[in-house]
């Protein structure tokens, strides 16, 4: 796990940044005469005391990157000196302290707390903006004070790595942030992607104009978590790197440092989830695609409407995830009926097929990536070397790695044969796992799932609260709607004389 | 039942000042936000920021320091490449951070301005009418699962078709990688190969192809004598002064000599003793820093050089080490730094499959500065290098193969350090050794015999690992130890001559002296053995030829006329020994 040294011992900073923010929003007026509200009600302050909350977080911005101006400095001593051949002496430098371990454990705290009350205010409290205000504090403390890690998205490789690799010790922290949103999602849906996510946050935050993505689209973009996390968890189990993370979009934007590539990509996902919602955590996230999986199956399910559906259809559209499904409540019909019974039990006798192809490509694919393992770099790299009779060129340590470990090239080589053999077994089991993955989402198209309400897919639901003000029910629930509709206004030129 | 009263629409308003604000925030902080964006791309691609740690430059000066480690120029150019290479890439760190920051809160603001004109521009949904039509939720399934079905088969693809870029050299199978490392894959190169059929019948190295004084010819002559010509088929004048022995391959001798001005390789016919050519080694590109101080006793061509029958190696005690093709073209050459060494640098080279081996030993035990290098001897590329825990030293290191295991052992104040050749890892070592390590080491019997000056023989078992001085020393001998030459282990005996001329043989495994004979003259040329007979060959170029036997016998003795410093090399029934004026080729006339 990587450690933060620069931000070690700094919690003042962003204590102070989060009380400051949190107050601003409750100072915010509660002025009568109101311009038209923001689609969650929010209010919009009048310019004056906008211009003063501008000036205060301009104030603040200036500390906290004076701050972070004097952090750098004390990121001097993370690079080696260089060799003095006359002896020079290098005076003793001391090195940022690791984080303490009771600050590790607070993380977790902060997580179960921001779960839990994530939960309460999808189920119970059923405020958008409550549910706002807690990604916020969950983007300013997982993403930008944490710096992204640790997080939940990769810990499903510190899990598989712990399990495959007897030198390495899963940190309790690493399985908390693993278990407890899974858990969570068991009980109570995703409440984790809900608010306290980072990414979902940030995501969820750009968010302006939702496009409706058609649904085909999102069925098809749908594999792709699930290949991303097997391909995670298999190059994570056999000691090859933890891919998740360094293909992680946000964590350079919330570290404000990274490779160009990997910044742009962040960008061009925030870019792309000004209109698209979350479009990492529906097509990516594979840490998302085992909170489906566990949502799927959750014992309490977020509703749209707190009591009864009147099937009024207003909420359609309110979801920029397309998580809302329509009511279903009648089979298809016996015609239909007998054309997906066939295709679903031919579907069924192909699975074994979809696993067998998906295991041997899946196992091809391993192999032929294996060049991702360090050992296995190194070795091609070697024999090229001594086929193509040229030395590599050593541009970086990591290249030099032969020549300093004093590993002869016996070992290594068979190292590296046994890293790429151990990929090709893990390939087998990813590719079936994908190829049987897909053969019951195909059986499950033949399915047929009762529903008589407007309600959200428990899988795909993020639970985050914007579709409950779209249900006259929870309108009148708020007080914000009289139980009684209104009758319509008369036509223009009727008779409106009362009748005797 | 009274009507409720009609709603009507709310009047008209102006649009207010808040989205005013927004309309205005969202063109600010978008231009702001993307000409902060596009400063931090220009100066990504204007400031090559190179981290320090990878800095091609910084690493290839650094290569080239451990090459030439005295090179002060060079040292001052790393410093100031290191400085920049610094401060530009923290320079270029805290741009990104302060732009980082300030394009994060621009764009957070264009967000927000963004969220409030589209929440005031929102107009409600109105839902469709539309029936509930089983037939269009059939439509829309088999469309879904069309999807999933051809991502699954791009997936599917996408595996198939991925490729590493190149071929893979590495084996698939364990059987496979059993015959790769077998060899049967990739060939010997054919110099490797050369050297390998030759150096048994050659004489590569100082004192012979085990570098243990042991000809593996049994044929040579007794005596000679230059004043009558007795066996001497050829003497020729030495252009190049030097101390260093006589190697031979083939038809050609090779020596070397040298003085301040200019150290050079001679090349002679070993058939005539003509000169066939002599080359000056090239001096450092930058030149000495300062003027290297050569003892006159040393001399610049201590040395003795080395050959793998398809180049010759040299070095020298300014540091300078060359390949030389056997026309005498120069094939690479390197400068190690002039060593820090008191009596001058005097260890000779050796050749090991494709390698060289430099020992490069200088400066103190407390402070030391000693390395043991190995280059590839076709291109000099540097292969490994180790530092070592020892000060300056003057003996040579072998090579010994037991139990599988190949050693290349050598001495240094206090360590007798036992070394993987193919790639330098540190098998055993053992604290036996004071200062002043001019005798080379030497081995039989799986025992390495080091000579201490002063202080002792010391024979160590060379089956160890680690440190194995309370372990693995079989025994210590404090009589007789030699000072310059180095002994000679065969079979039973180990016989050992001091500078002073005492000849002593003691047993091999025990160390016990069995007897010692006063020669009455002084030595600095190594014994050898030639079938069971020892030669020596004293500084007046007196010989003196022994049974090398369990009680003294003399058996001849030859005269060169000449002082000679350097040890004989023995081939093919003829010996080249090498005066201070003269090289001479010894043997039997036809």
């Amino acid at each position: 796990m990587k450690k933060t040294g620069v931000n070690a011992g700094r919690p003042g900073r962003d204590e102070r940044a989060s009380e400051v923010l949190n107050a601003k929003f409750e100072q915010l007026p509660q002025d009568t005469a109101q311009p038209p509200r923001g689609r969650f009600g929010l209010r919009v302050p009048s310019l004056p005391r906008l211009l003063a909350l501008g000036v205060r977080l301009g104030r603040l911005a200036a500390l906290g990157l004076g701050l972070l101006a004097l952090a750098s400095a004390s990121a001097e001593q993370r690079f080696p000196p260089p060799d003095f051949q006359s002896g020079h002496q290098l005076p003793v430098t001391t090195t940022p302290p690791a984080r303490a371990l009771w600050l590790q454990y607070a993380d977790v705290a902060v997580l179960v707390g921001a779960l839990a009350l994530a939960t309460w205010l999808a189920h119970k409290r059923r405020s958008r903006r409550a549910m706002l205000g807690l990604s916020l504090f969950s983007l300013l403390y997982f993403g930008f004070y944490r710096q992204g890690c640790i997080c939940a998205i990769g810990a499903p490789q510190n899990v598989a790595l712990a399990l495959f690799r007897d030198t390495y010790t899963v940190p309790l922290t690493a399985l908390a942030f693993f278990f407890l949103p899974l858990v969570t999602a068991l009980f109570f849906g995703r409440s984790f992607c809900a608010a306290v996510c980072p990414h979902g946050a940030i995501q969820d935050l750009v968010l302006v104009k939702p496009v409706t993505v058609p649904r085909w689209v999102e069925q098809a973009l749908g594999v792709v978590p699930y290949a991303f996390l097997g391909l995670g968890l298999l190059f994570a189990a056999t000691g090859s790197g933890f891919l998740i993370c360094r293909w992680d979009p946000f964590v350079p934007i919330f570290r404000l440092t990274g490779g160009l590539t990997i910044l742009l990509v962040g960008a061009a996902f925030l870019l792309v989830g000004l209109f698209v919602g979350r479009p990492y955590c529906r097509f990516l996230c594979p840490y998302g695609a085992l909170l489906k999986l566990a949502g799927k199956v959750s014992k309490w399910r977020v509703r749209i409407t707190p009591n009864l559906c009147t099937q009024c259809k207003l909420c359609e559209k309110a979801c920029p995830f397309g998580a809302i499904r329509e009511p279903s409540p009648e089979p298809p019909p016996g015609s239909l009926l007998r054309v997906e019974r066939r295709r679903f039990v031919a579907l069924l006798a192909l699975l074994p097929l979809l696993g067998l192809l998906g295991g041997w490509a899946g196992s091809r694919f391993a192999v032929a990536a294996s060049g991702v393992n360090a050992q296995v770099n190194l070795a091609e790299r070697h024999l090229a070397a001594k086929v193509g009779g040229t030395p590599p060129v050593l541009t970086k340590p990591e290249q030099a790695a032969l020549a300093r470990a004093q590993r002869t090239e016996r070992d290594l080589l068979t190292a590296a044969v046994a890293a790429r053999r151990q990929l090709g077994v893990g390939g087998w089991i990813l590719g079936g796992a994908l190829g049987l993955f897909l053969g019951a989402k195909l059986l499950g198209f033949s399915l047929w799932t009762r529903r008589t309400d407007w309600e959200p897919d428990a899988g795909d639901c993020v639970a985050c609260a914007r579709c409950f003000r779209s249900c006259p029910q929870e309108l009148i629930r708020l007080g914000l709607t009289p139980p009684e509709l209104p009758p319509a206004a008369a036509p223009v030129g009727a008779d409106t004389a009362p009748r005797k | 039942m009274s009507m409720p009263a009609p709603v009507s629409p709310p009047p008209a308003t102006r649009p207010p000042r808040s989205l005013d604000l927004a309309r205005s925030a969202i063109v600010v902080a978008g231009l702001f936000s993307a000409c902060v964006g596009v400063v931090l791309l220009a100066s990504h691609f204007r400031v090559p920021s190179e981290d320090p740690v990878k800095s091609v430059a910084l690493a290839e000066a650094k290569e080239r320091l451990r090459a030439n480690p005295t090179d002060e120029a060079l040292k001052q150019q790393i410093r100031a490449l290191d400085l920049q290479a610094r401060q530009t890439y923290f320079r270029h760190v805290r741009l990104n951070l302060v732009g980082g920051w300030l394009l994060v809160v621009g764009a957070g603001v264009f967000v927000w301005a963004a969220r409030e004109l589209r929440a005031a521009a929102e107009k409600p949904h109105l839902p469709k009418l539309q029936p509930d039509d089983a037939s269009r939720r059939a439509r829309v399934a088999a469309l879904g699962r069309r999807a999933v079905a051809a991502s699954g088969a791009v997936l599917l693809l996408a595996m198939l078709a991925w490729s590493p870029g190149g071929r893979s050299h590495l084996p698939a199978t364990s059987q496979e990688l059993e015959k790769l490392l077998a060899g049967a894959a990739p060939t010997v190169p054919p110099h490797v190969a050369a050297f390998l059929a030759g150096q048994m019948t050659n004489w590569p190295r100082f004192r012979g192809p085990l570098g243990t004084g042991v000809a593996l010819t049994t044929n040579a002559p007794l005596s000679w004598n230059v004043t009558n010509g007795q066996n001497v088929l050829w003497t020729a004048p030495v252009p190049a002064r030097g101390h260093s022995s006589p190697i031979v391959w083939g038809d050609r001798v090779f020596l070397t000599g040298g003085d301040a001005k200019a150290r050079e390789v001679m090349c002679f016919d070993a058939a005539s003793g003509a000169l066939l050519w002599q080359k000056t080694v090239p001096p450092p590109p930058a030149g000495f820093a300062k003027e290297p101080d050569v003892p006159e006793d040393t001399g610049w061509a201590a040395s003795t050089p080395a050959t793998d029958g398809t180049r010759v190696f040299a070095i020298f005690a300014t540091g300078e080490l060359a390949a030389l093709d056997f026309a005498g073209n120069v094939v690479w050459s390197k400068h190690l730094g002039v060593p820090q060494n008191m009596y001058g640098h005097s260890t000779s080279l050796l050749v090991w499959q494709d390698r060289l081996i430099v020992q490069f030993d200088q400066g103190d035990a407390d402070a030391p500065r000693s390395r043991l290098y190995a280059f590839d001897s076709a291109t000099g590329r540097e292969l490994w290098q180790q530092p070592r825990p020892v000060g300056a030293s003057w003996g040579t290191p072998v090579i010994m193969e037991l139990t599988n295991r190949v050693q290349l052992v050598a001495t240094g104040e206090p360590w007798l350090i036992a070394y993987d050749p193919a790639n330098g890892a540190e098998l055993w070592r053992a604290d036996c050794l004071g200062a002043d390590l001019a005798p080379s080491p030497v081995f039989e019997r799986g025992l390495v015999i080091a000579t201490s000056p002063g202080k002792h023989l010391v024979a160590v078992r060379a089956d160890g690992q680690g440190d194995v001085t309370k372990s693995h020393i079989a025994w210590a001998l404090e009589d007789g130890v030699p000072d310059i030459t180095s002994p000679l282990a065969r079979g039973d005996w180990l016989f050992t001559v001091t500078t002073a001329g005492t000849l002593q043989c003691a047993a091999l495994q025990t160390g016990r002296r069995v007897w010692e004979k006063d020669l009455d003259m002084d030595f600095n040329a190594s014994p050898t053995l030639v079938g069971d007979r020892l030669y020596l060959v004293s500084l007046k170029g007196v010989s003196i030829v022994v049974a090398a036997a369990g009680e003294f016998q003399e058996l001849a003795r030859g005269h060169l006329g000449e002082p000679v410093h350097a040890s004989p090399a023995f081939v093919g029934g003829r010996v080249f020994v090498r005066g201070t004026k003269h090289l001479f080729c010894l043997g039997e006339k036809p």
